[in-house]
């Protein structure tokens, strides 16, 4: 009724006009890699990531102090031959904790969107196959969480139950699993009266099989464009908690938290901040366009 | 429509229920300190505990306190801040003006901006307009709002100062000046110039947003057929863009603007702090560190009662973009 | 071919950007009007007139309370200070105690009582006379409970205040207020011979009678409350934006016989110290707070226009006196070796950009009494004592657990801890983090819990005393004496003191007290407080005082 109206109108603003999705076979991989190749920047992107992960993987190895070593006497000190991106207030080197904290960035950005992407599946299938007052409750308690100021919320829960990475990545994944519930329940209503799903049902499938094996490919696409934006929002949110210090706390060599000191000190040390901020700006930078990239290369109209 | 309207703002009542009452069992579950927060490092004597207690309910159980707040929400009354005994209507009513003016103004800077690079940019697809648009606003979202205001405020603001730079060129650094307005939004005098950066700041990261959805849905609305037969029934290249392909593409931008009202705000609270512009940002932000409750709630409540009127207000205008869309008697299942 | 376009053009806008931050490296040191001579302490005869817009008070916020019974902090006091004149005041540059509205005090011979004895020619703002029962009234006032104030403390001495606490009494039988001989009799609860300087303080400010018609006191800072002080408020406090004194046309004239110069000040409410700060370089306001990272390159380029005086505050650690590990005589050699190893210079250096002074003691030189040499360890760094009194105490092998290092989260401790942990990985001794809630940190720092923790005292009055009884005086466990402390000695030592009314006798014996504690190493002292404030060229006459309140009645404005 009216609210199909709504969640249309939800699944066509992802871009993803998932209604015309169900009426054509699933791209085949090989076909949807060779259309994301084409996108240079969402390719510069992925190997931008790529590196970011692989220097995560083998931090110790590619950097040459602990990234908890502290050294007074040089504080703030530009770059160096000894230290290539300078040091902090500390004196720690830079350059190790930028390499270090490249963990802390994509592990907040990951398992934050896992986690929202996690419950927004599941309350996007819930709301969307199920009528009646299931839908209701889930509908309402979206609307709920969704009407909360995020930020609000994330400062507000964070300042009650502590600081920490754990908390930051709860928070960041329990606030945004609703516009994937959203997008995935438009993309289930549009599906669900669909041909092939009758004959499903008709043939006598479950509705978990049914969800998960004919409908969850059909309608994927938004929800993966979505999340691949998330991770980069989501490590973006990490540095804004930090600056209103509710974020990770010391001595974790987070970039967001690097960004956050190094604000203070822009115009005097300008290195304390240019090092993280470019790690924290190139690699959301690279799922912002991955995200195009991915959204391009799943649509087919778009060629 | 009429009982469309009626029934929509009836949920309203749940929700910020719902999210009331959420915070409210976050604040009295997980134990907490006001009144220790309140003297800061120094010792709290017991009388002086009890005083204070006593004065704001505290020393009641939780329920209790949840039912007096709610009782008192309900005649819209939100109760007096546990730091200064003032009351939460007259500290929002000193705040929400600021606010919504800066909120105002970063909404319409991003409709425009937004909507008319997005559009050129999907009309010229590939040229070089379109890939500057395309980069920079990437590169928008990409970058902290802290990051954005620290950077403005220093080339604008102090570094045109010391460099002796033409009066026109120099912005304030912070805060709201003169807090002098007409019709409400509407800057005189020279409160434009403190406008400027706050709201340039607030919106750019939304803008890029926008802009690029604006671009996504253009192009798949131009490769649509009614596109096709617009153009081969002779209307020139602006009609058929602006009269049949602006209205389709505006739906699912509407949507996003109204879904993106809550970063927004978020991003509000730091761009407040950023440029000392007194809105409900820095008060929040404050209350939430000191545990003042009333202040905490009541803020929500109004902030979650404007995204609710705001997405419906959305909602509403889809009928006018598409006329397909009705709501009420008149919708169809 | 598009797709090369996008490359080239990222490419492109990538090294605009970049140029852009190369840009503001470079742009960081230009120069606004640097380098005076100027010591902003003498500058020729002062000029009337001016509005001074004030950038540095509330560069940190807005405080919770301005009106006397209720401010608890140094900034929300600073307007006060302006609006209402005391018995007493400190003299801002040496200390020294001063008559103010009283114009002498005589005491009985066990500092039990004293009599006030008033100026004639003090008047409110409204031209009335300022008499005895205002201060009664004011005073009464702060200590009802529903008043519910945090800073009733300061009326503990005073007779009757205890009646009142436990609801007998409503106002303090030890205050008696003769109008028509303009004299005011206190009546002390135990010897306390430093009253007058306490006095001094805020809280203990005559409040108009205007008082009387309001229901609820605590709305009286909302309005614009009448005061007998240099400056008197424009208009109400506008919140989080600004709060307006203007120039007080009757004001008796204070100790220096004059009217203030500036005809208004402005202090301006910012959120943000980075934000303040800026808006002071753009030339906004008179006066900046110098945010905690940009002191010393600050003070190099505004030389000579930086006030940075010492302020009576110091920043500690101390240790849990009651712990098995660290605590009691048993222990003492290894606190003394942990004493020793922190290297107190660095932290000052790096944490606070050189900021605050390298504290040999806990109390800071400016205040009377004020004795160099208190500390048998001499407050240094030594590493090698360090390690040979570890050894002698049985050495770091001794240490089961890892040290707790407690500290409330979220307030910038987290750097000198991390140091202090790595001054200690220096003697082998093995030291973690241990960040507490803010909230609960001090309660539970109170209870006992803590091993090696942080804290800081700001002297609310220029009194040995307050550095003293209520930090290290058993009465005072479960209140702020965080660590425990509870020597009979020390003891004696304060409780003398405080019946002594020769000053300088009681400052001798204070100073034997600070060693005796000192002694027990049971707090290593890492910094003294001093002023972060920087102004401009036009402002005249900067005077700071110990508590880091700013004489803006001395101040002008060079036109």
């Amino acid at each position: 009724m009216s609210t199909t109206a709504t969640d249309q109108q939800t699944a066509a603003g992802a871009g993803a006009g998932a209604a015309i999705h169900a009426e054509l076979p699933p791209s085949a991989r090989g076909d949807v890699w060779r259309r994301f190749r084409r996108n240079r920047g969402a390719l510069v992107g992925l190997c931008i990531i790529g590196v970011a992960v692989l220097a995560a993987i083998f931090a110790p190895l590619i950097t040459f102090y602990d990234p908890a070593q502290i050294n007074p006497a040089i504080s703030r000190q530009g770059p160096s031959l000894q230290h290539w991106f300078g040091v902090d207030l500390l004196g720690r080197d830079l350059y190790t904790r930028v390499v270090y904290g490249a963990r802390v960035s994509l592990r907040v950005g990951f398992f934050a969107t896992a986690i929202a992407v996690g419950i927004g599946l599941a309350v996007g299938a819930v709301s969307g196959y199920y009528q009646g007052w299931i839908e209701t409750v889930t509908m309402r308690t979206t609307d709920i969480f969704l009407a909360f100021p995020y930020l609000l919320f994330a400062i507000t829960i964070i300042v009650i139950v502590g600081r920490g990475e754990l908390t930051v990545v709860l928070v960041l994944g329990l606030l945004g699993w609703m516009t994937i519930a959203r997008l995935f329940r438009s993309s289930i209503l549009s599906v669900k009266q669909t041909e092939y799903v009758e004959a499903a049902r008709a043939v006598g499938c479950s509705d978990l099989r049914i969800i998960g094996r004919h409908i969850l490919p059909n309608v994927i696409q938004p929800v993966i464009v979505y999340a691949t934006l998330f991770i980069g929002g989501a490590i973006l949110a990490e540095a804004a908690l930090s600056f209103l210090n509710v974020g990770i706390a010391e001595p974790t060599p987070s970039w967001g938290l690097m960004v956050a000191q190094g604000r203070s000190f822009l115009f005097t040390s300008p290195h304390m901040l240019f090092a993280p901020g470019l790690a924290l700006f190139l690699v959301v930078l690279s799922f912002v366009f991955m995200g195009d990239g991915l959204r391009d290369a799943l649509d087919p109209r778009l060629r | 429509m009429g009982g469309y309207i009626l029934r929509r703002l009836l949920h309203v009542i749940p929700v910020v229920w719902g999210a009331v009452t959420i915070l409210f069992l976050l604040f009295f579950i997980v134990p907490g300190d006001p009144v220790q927060l309140m003297a800061g490092d120094r010792a709290v004597t017991p009388e002086v505990r009890a005083n204070i207690e006593a004065r704001f309910g505290l020393d009641k159980p939780w329920y209790v306190q949840y039912g007096d707040y709610l009782k008192r929400l309900a005649t819209g009354d939100l109760g007096v801040s546990f730091r200064n005994n003032r009351s939460v209507n007259t500290i929002l009513g000193e705040a929400a003006p600021a606010s919504l003016r800066l909120a105002i103004w970063a909404i319409i800077i991003e409709v425009i901006v937004g909507i008319s690079t997005g559009l050129v940019s999907a009309v010229k697809r590939y040229s070089f307009t379109d890939v500057l648009t395309t980069v920079s606003t990437a590169m928008l979202a990409a970058i902290p709002v802290f990051v954005l205001g620290a950077a403005l405020q220093y080339f604008l603001g102090v570094y045109t100062f010391q460099h002796g730079f033409p009066d026109w060129a120099r912005f304030p650094v912070q805060g709201i000046g003169p807090d002098t307005w007409t019709f409400f939004f509407i800057p005189t005098g020279s409160q434009w110039r403190y406008l400027v950066l706050p709201a340039f700041t607030l919106a750019a990261v939304s803008t890029a947003v926008v802009a690029r959805m604006m671009r996504t849905t253009m192009l798949e609305v131009v490769r649509a057929d009614y596109m096709r037969t617009a153009a081969s029934k002779g209307l020139n290249r602006r009609q058929v863009v602006l009269k049949h392909g602006l209205k389709n593409a505006m739906i699912p931008v509407v949507t996003l603007i109204g879904l993106d009202l809550a970063t927004l705000i978020g991003n509000a609270l730091i761009t407040e702090t950023v440029y000392n512009w007194p809105g409900l940002g820095t008060r929040l932000l404050g209350a939430i560190v000191s545990r003042d409750a009333p202040i905490v709630l009541g803020i929500t409540a109004i902030l979650v009662l404007t995204y609710v009127l705001m997405n419906l207000l959305v909602d509403l205008s889809y009928s006018f973009f598409d006329p397909r869309i009705r709501y009420g008697k008149e919708a169809t299942a | 071919m598009g797709q090369l376009r996008c490359r080239r053009a990222g490419q492109v806008l990538a090294l605009v950007f970049v140029a852009i931050l190369a840009l503001a490296a470079c742009g960081g040191g230009g120069g606004g009007g640097g380098g005076q001579t100027d010591t902003g302490g003498e500058a020729g005869t002062p000029v009337s007139g001016g509005d001074l817009i004030d950038l540095q008070n509330f560069a940190q916020g807005e405080p919770d309370h301005i009106e006397p019974g209720l401010s608890s902090t140094i900034q929300g006091s600073q307007p006060g200070e302006l609006v209402w004149d005391g018995l007493t005041e400190n003299d801002y540059k040496t200390g020294e105690l001063k008559p103010m509205v009283a114009e002498s005090w005589t005491n009985n011979p066990d500092a039990t009582q004293f009599v006030f004895k008033l100026r004639k020619n003090v008047t409110w703002s409204d031209g009335t006379p300022v008499l005895p029962s205002d201060f009664v009234r004011g005073w009464n006032r702060v200590v009802q409970k529903q008043f519910a104030s945090e800073v009733a403390y300061h009326f503990d001495p005073i007779k009757g205040k205890a009646e009142v606490d436990a609801g007998k009494a409503k106002t303090m039988s030890g205050l008696k207020a003769d109008d028509a001989n303009l004299t005011l009799t206190v009546d002390l609860a135990y010897p306390y011979s430093t009253f007058p300087t306490t006095t001094s303080h805020l809280v203990f400010s005559p409040i108009h009678k205007e008082v009387e018609k309001l229901k609820d006191q605590t709305k009286y800072e909302q309005g614009v409350m009448i005061g007998n002080g240099p400056y008197k408020l424009a208009e109400p406090w506008k919140h989080e934006r600004y709060i307006k004194l203007v120039r007080n046309d009757n004001y008796w004239g204070g100790l220096n016989n004059h009217k203030p110069y500036l005809n208004s000040v402005e202090f301006r409410i910012s959120k943000d110290v980075d934000s303040a700060f800026a808006d002071f370089e753009a030339g906004t306001g008179q006066t900046g707070y110098i945010p905690p990272g940009r002191f010393a390159e600050v003070k190099a380029k505004y030389a000579g226009r930086v006030s940075d005086k010492s302020i009576l505050g110091v920043y500690w650690w101390g240790f849990n006196m009651k712990d098995p590990m660290v605590g009691g005589a048993a222990n003492l050699k290894l606190r003394q070796a942990i004493a020793y190893a922190i290297d107190k210079q660095a932290i000052v250096n790096s944490v606070y950009n050189g900021s605050r002074q390298v504290a040999t003691a806990l109390t800071p030189p400016g205040l009377p009494g004020y004795k160099e040499g208190l500390n048998p360890l001499g407050g240094g760094r030594d590493l090698n004592k360090a390690k040979q009194l570890l050894d002698e105490w049985g050495g770091a092998a001794k240490i089961t657990k890892p040290i707790k290092l407690n500290f409330g989260a979220g307030a910038g401790h987290e750097p000198v801890a991390t140091i202090i942990q790595a001054n200690l990985k220096e003697l082998g001794i093995n030291a973690e983090l241990a960040p507490g809630d803010t909230e609960t940190y001090f309660t539970q720092m109170r209870q006992g819990k803590g091993q090696f923790l942080r804290s800081g005292w700001i002297w609310d009055y220029v009194s040995y005393d307050n550095g003293m009884y209520p930090l290290f005086h058993s009465n005072s466990i479960g209140g702020d004496n965080l660590v425990q402390y509870s020597n009979p000695k020390f003891d004696k030592l304060v409780d003398e003191a405080r019946a002594e009314i020769d000053q300088a006798k009681a400052n001798e014996l204070y100073n034997q007290a600070e060693q005796t504690m000192l002694t027990d190493v049971a707090v290593v002292p890492l910094n003294w407080y001093t002023g972060q404030v920087a102004y401009s060229e036009q402002l005249k006459n900067v005077i700071q005082s110990p508590l880091d309140f700013f004489a803006y009645d001395e101040m002008w404005l060079q036109q």
